[in-house]
Order: C-alpha cells, then sequence, then structure tokens
C-alpha cells in the first residue's frame, strides 16, 4: 500500500477520509473507542444526543429493501450528562470523535453544542437538522435562515469545528449548505437519509411503528453524490460525503463530486467493521494506479 | 436479482432472513398460567441454531427478539412470559393470529458432544428446551438444572420428565418456594452437581443467575455459555441499541462464551435501556 491516506478536514487530521456516520453503533463510549482505533478508521461520530435522554420509538424501527434499508428509530439517545459521564469512562480514543447532537429550538441546539464541546474526547460537533423521522428536527434543516441562526449561536459558544448534516428533503439543500457555511460552519455533512415508508402487503399497513423513516444504503448513493456535487460547486468549506456507500469505488466517486470525507453506515450491517480496511486498500490502490499522491488532490476533480 | 446488478451489497441471504415474513399461527401450547408456545410454519429456521432468536412483530404493537425454543419438520416455535404489553398481547394470540417474523437471527449455542450440563431459569429455559433436542440427536450426555419461582409457572417439565427417562441422563428441577421439586434455586442445585465434571455448561435466565454460574464456572476452569439479553432495535447489528461491553447482542451474540461475558464486566449488574441510559439489574 503506497498511498498514504491522510487528509485534513476543517482542522481535524484523520488518518483515512473513512468516517463511521452517525447513528451507526455510536451509543457505547467502549464501542466508540474500540471503533476509532482501527487503523482505516478516519474519525467516528456518535449517536444524536439531546439535552434529554430519549427512547425513540417501538419497534419495528427498520426495514430491510432489495436496495437498502429504511429507519425510524426515533433518535433514541441518553441524553447528554449520561453520554459524558459515558465518554469519561470509555478511554482515549484512536482517531477524532466528532460528536452528534440535536435540539427542538436553537437555544436547546446551542446549549446542546455547549456542553458536549466540553468534553475533552469531543474533537469535533455535527449538528443534526436533518433527521426525517422526528417532528421538530427536520423542519429546521430546511430553512436555511433557521439553519444560519442555529450555527452562528453555537459557534458563539463553541470553539471546535462545527460540521452541519443536511437533509435531503428538500429542494434548497444548496441554499441551506451556502447559509451555514456564511453563519460560520467548519463543515458540511452531505447527506442524512431520504424520508421514505415502507407498507406490508399482507397486513395492509405501514411497517415501521413511526410510518415515515429515512432511506439509507446503496439506493441514497446517487441522490447523495448528487447532493455532494451540487454543494461543492456552490460552497467553499469541506463537506463530508455520506449516503450508501458500499464500495471503495462509491468511496472515489463522492470524492470526485466534492467529498473531502466519506461517512459509512448501512454497509457495516452487511459487511461488518472491518469494511473500513477493505475501503481504504481499495481507495489506495485506486490512487496509486492513478498516479495521485494524495487523496486530496482529487477532491472534486470530477468538476475540472 | 439486484446482486447480479453488480456492487448492491444487500445479498439474497440477508434479504431472506430480514424481509418481514407475514404468516399465520399454526398451534398453541399454554405451557403455564402466563406463558405459551407458538408454531408458525417457517422454511428459513429449518437450519437455525438453539439459541438464536426470531424478531417477532405483533402489528400495531411492537417487535421484540425471542429465543428459538423449537425448530423441526418446518416449524418453528418461541416460547413467551406475558411480562409488558408485548409480550402479553402475544400470549393472547390464538390458532391463525398473524404474526410477522425475522430471523433466525444471531449466534446461538455451540452444539457439540460431551458431558454437558444446562441450567435454566424461568423463561430463560425457551432456548435451552430447543439446544437439549439437539444435544440428544448428536448423542451428548446432557444433565438439565431448571429453576422456577413455583409449581405454577413450571414449563416444560412434563417434557424433560419424559426425556429423562430416555436418553436424557438427569433433570433436577428447583421451585423457590418448595411447591415442586427442589426447594430452592437453580444455581443451588447446579452448583452441587458441577463438581462432578462438565466439559460444557449451558445458562439461560435471569442475569443474576447467569452471573452466578459464570463466576462458578471460572472458579472450576469449565468451558461456559450464555445467552443474554440487550434493548434490541435493528436486529442486525447497526443501531448499537444492545450493545455490552463492546460487543452486540443481536449480532454477536445473544450468546456469548465464558471469556466474553467476563470481559463484559456489567452481566447481572447493569444494562442499557430503550435510551441507552445504563440501568441497574439489582
Amino acid at each position: 500500500m503506497g498511498v498514504d491516506l491522510g487528509v485534513e478536514l476543517a482542522g481535524l487530521n484523520l488518518r483515512t477520509p473513512l468516517i463511521l456516520a452517525s447513528g451507526i453503533l455510536g451509543l457505547s463510549g467502549r464501542l466508540l473507542v474500540e471503533i476509532s482505533r482501527i487503523e482505516d478508521v478516519g474519525a467516528v461520530t456518535t449517536k444524536s444526543i439531546g439535552l434529554k435522554p430519549r427512547d425513540g420509538y417501538p419497534n419495528p424501527t427498520i426495514a430491510v429493501l432489495p436496495y437498502g434499508f429504511i429507519n425510524s428509530m426515533g433518535l433514541p439517545n441518553p441524553g447528554v450528562d449520561f453520554f459524558l459521564k459515558e465518554l469519561d469512562e470509555a478511554g482515549s480514543f484512536g482517531s477524532p470523535l466528532i460528536a452528534s447532537f440535536y435540539g427542538y429550538s436553537i437555544e436547546e441546539i446551542a446549549e446542546t453544542a455547549r456542553i458536549i464541546a466540553s468534553h475533552p474526547s469531543v474533537s469535533a460537533l455535527e449538528l443534526n437538522v436533518s433527521c426525517p423521522h422526528v417532528s421538530g428536527i427536520s423542519e429546521i434543516g430546511v430553512k436555511p435562515e433557521l439553519v444560519a441562526e442555529a450555527v452562528s449561536k453555537v459557534k458563539k459558544e463553541v470553539g471546535k469545528p462545527l460540521f452541519v448534516k443536511l437533509s435531503p428533503n428538500t429542494h434548497l439543500i444548496v441554499d441551506v449548505a451556502r447559509a451555514a457555511a456564511e453563519a460560520g460552519a467548519d463543515g458540511l455533512t452531505a447527506v442524512n437519509t431520504v424520508k421514505a415508508i415502507a407498507i406490508d402487503a399482507e397486513l395492509c399497513k405501514p411497517i415501521l411503528s413511526g410510518v415515515y423513516g429515512g432511506l439509507s444504503g446503496p439506493a441514497l448513493k446517487p441522490i447523495a453524490l448528487r447532493c455532494v456535487y451540487e454543494i461543492y460547486e456552490e460552497v467553499e468549506i469541506p463537506i463530508i460525503g455520506c449516503g450508501g456507500v458500499s464500495s471503495y469505488l462509491d468511496v472515489v466517486e463522492f470524492i470526485l463530486a466534492g467529498a473531502s470525507a466519506v461517512a459509512l453506515g448501512s454497509v457495516i450491517a452487511l459487511k461488518g467493521i472491518m469494511v473500513f480496511r477493505e475501503l481504504a486498500r481499495g481507495l489506495s490502490e485506486y490512487l496509486e494506479r492513478k498516479g495521485v499522491r494524495s487523496v486530496e488532490e482529487i477532491v472534486g476533480l470530477s468538476h475540472r | 436479482m439486484w446482486r447480479r446488478l453488480s456492487v448492491y451489497p444487500i445479498d439474497e441471504e440477508f434479504l431472506e432472513k430480514h424481509r418481514r415474513r407475514v404468516t399465520s399461527i399454526a398451534r398453541r401450547v399454554d405451557e403455564c398460567i402466563d406463558t405459551v408456545s407458538l408454531y408458525v410454519p417457517d422454511r428459513l429456521s429449518i437450519d437455525s441454531t438453539p439459541g438464536q432468536f426470531l424478531m417477532v412483530w405483533i402489528p400495531g404493537v411492537d417487535e421484540i427478539p425471542l429465543s428459538i425454543s423449537y425448530a423441526d419438520g418446518g416449524m418453528v416455535g418461541v416460547t413467551v412470559r406475558g411480562i409488558g404489553e408485548a409480550t402479553r398481547r402475544l400470549c393472547s394470540f390464538q390458532p391463525g393470529d398473524r404474526i410477522g417474523i425475522r430471523g433466525p437471527l444471531g449466534r446461538g449455542f455451540t452444539v457439540r458432544k460431551g458431558r454437558s450440563l444446562i441450567v435454566g431459569g424461568g423463561i430463560g429455559v425457551a432456548p435451552l428446551r430447543y439446544l437439549v433436542y439437539r444435544l440428544l440427536d448428536i448423542d451428548a450426555e446432557v444433565y438439565v438444572v431448571f429453576g422456577f419461582s413455583d409449581k405454577l409457572h413450571t414449563i416444560f417439565v412434563e417434557e424433560m420428565e419424559r426425556l429423562s427417562s430416555g436418553k436424557l441422563i438427569e433433570f433436577h428441577i428447583a421451585t423457590e418456594d418448595g411447591s415442586y421439586g427442589f426447594k430452592g434455586t437453580a444455581y443451588d442445585i447446579a452448583s452441587s452437581i458441577i463438581r462432578e465434571g462438565f466439559d460444557m455448561v449451558y445458562v439461560c435466565g435471569p442475569e443474576a443467575l447467569i452471573r452466578k454460574i459464570l463466576l462458578l464456572c471460572v472458579e472450576w476452569g469449565i468451558p461456559m455459555e450464555a445467552s443474554i439479553e440487550g434493548y434490541m432495535k435493528c436486529g442486525m447489528g447497526i443501531c448499537g441499541s444492545c450493545v455490552r461491553g463492546v460487543y452486540r447482542v443481536c449480532r454477536d451474540g445473544p450468546v456469548f462464551d465464558r471469556d466474553k461475558l467476563m470481559e463484559m464486566e456489567e452481566i447481572g449488574l447493569r444494562r442499557r435501556g430503550a435510551s441507552g441510559i445504563m440501568e441497574p439489574l439489582i
């Protein structure tokens, strides 16, 4: 393996551009630490944490389709206080920890950000304003002016890098991205899941208890790729590409579209956590074959 | 079909297991005052391992993990005690009522020949019943110890007594109030016979029981496996809600060996609830 996969992302140094996406295994501090120490993992993201604990929805919370998953977890999380205690006992991270968080109002978002960012293990924040199945969250993420307000409030409170995770469930995604950037966001994560539902034909009823869920996996990839491409055209700050990455070629495509790093989620259900290794190898071999010396050289290359 | 189209990673086996199969209950058996076994026809469960579980969807109510308590001849059975809303509703189901199932999921017990001690408490005996049959199939020497609170809550007792007149070597039963069998717990009996020497100890039941047997097996240097619970949502190892220690109960378990159980530290002491907050078990 010749090519060094290290990237710089909004001031964070990542060993590889491969990140564990939010919502995937990110509830246990110990498990996050374990994953962060795998050598091909660039960074890990927590499940979205709110000010107060939340149980999420009753099951069924997931539907598996031939081309992706629809989940309606309902943002279960133990709340900031418990989560920070969990981080205290988790040990030291082997790669940067990005803490995903949410709030139902601008004030709550800012307060949650301030509390989470105070923890020494947290390297950066990711504001989730795009969960498609919890009301009060996604409404913020489709309004550029609200996102701008949230970002500037958080940036006043917090010195650490702030990413905003964008919703694909709006034709205004570029406007939201631009608003976030202008308000001081350090990076963008594109995208969250696409709002979707699943119906059981035998019972003639929706499958998920929350009815609506978010579509992830291969079906999401071309949409997510388009979002990254569009945003890269208009916005300067770095992008974490996210949505249906399943192979190293998907990783390459996201980078060519303009992503500086790529987050992995659903693929872990199918290939396990060691998929990071497979994708890092593939990416490295690709770069070598192309005669490229760093990931940065091909970020956004498809636009040129 | 999608797989042939190339990079799509959702292979047919995974998809088949996780797509909910809505099916009608074929048979219902009342095991005791608050516990029933429900049987449905299912092709995929033919190849299941004892200790594996199904995600059982009670439409309009919930979807819960239940260990397989029987699988043979194209039928799969689960045994459920009515404790919460979902389990009570399931206990009211009659033949013809419809449920959805996913599975078989997770890692089950290691089924191998030798002197095996099976220790179960309460509804934890469900997967052990299936294990007994599979161990007898391969002519293992099987010793069974079941414990219940009282006579009214005993399950599979007649079945085990019947088996013990055949290939099953010993069957012991304890009730805490002494209304049936030995007065005491499954642990009391297991701890006295464990010194006879076993190649493997299998446990399922309250975590306090699992913890005590675990420590006993560590002390005696006997291999041991236990089936444990976690708060499950996705059932496929991505959401993280059932993680204990650094292991996913739904994917890496629900059966874990002695070393992994010791590594978790929390067995019998605490477990995550729905929000992910750690809740004490004692």
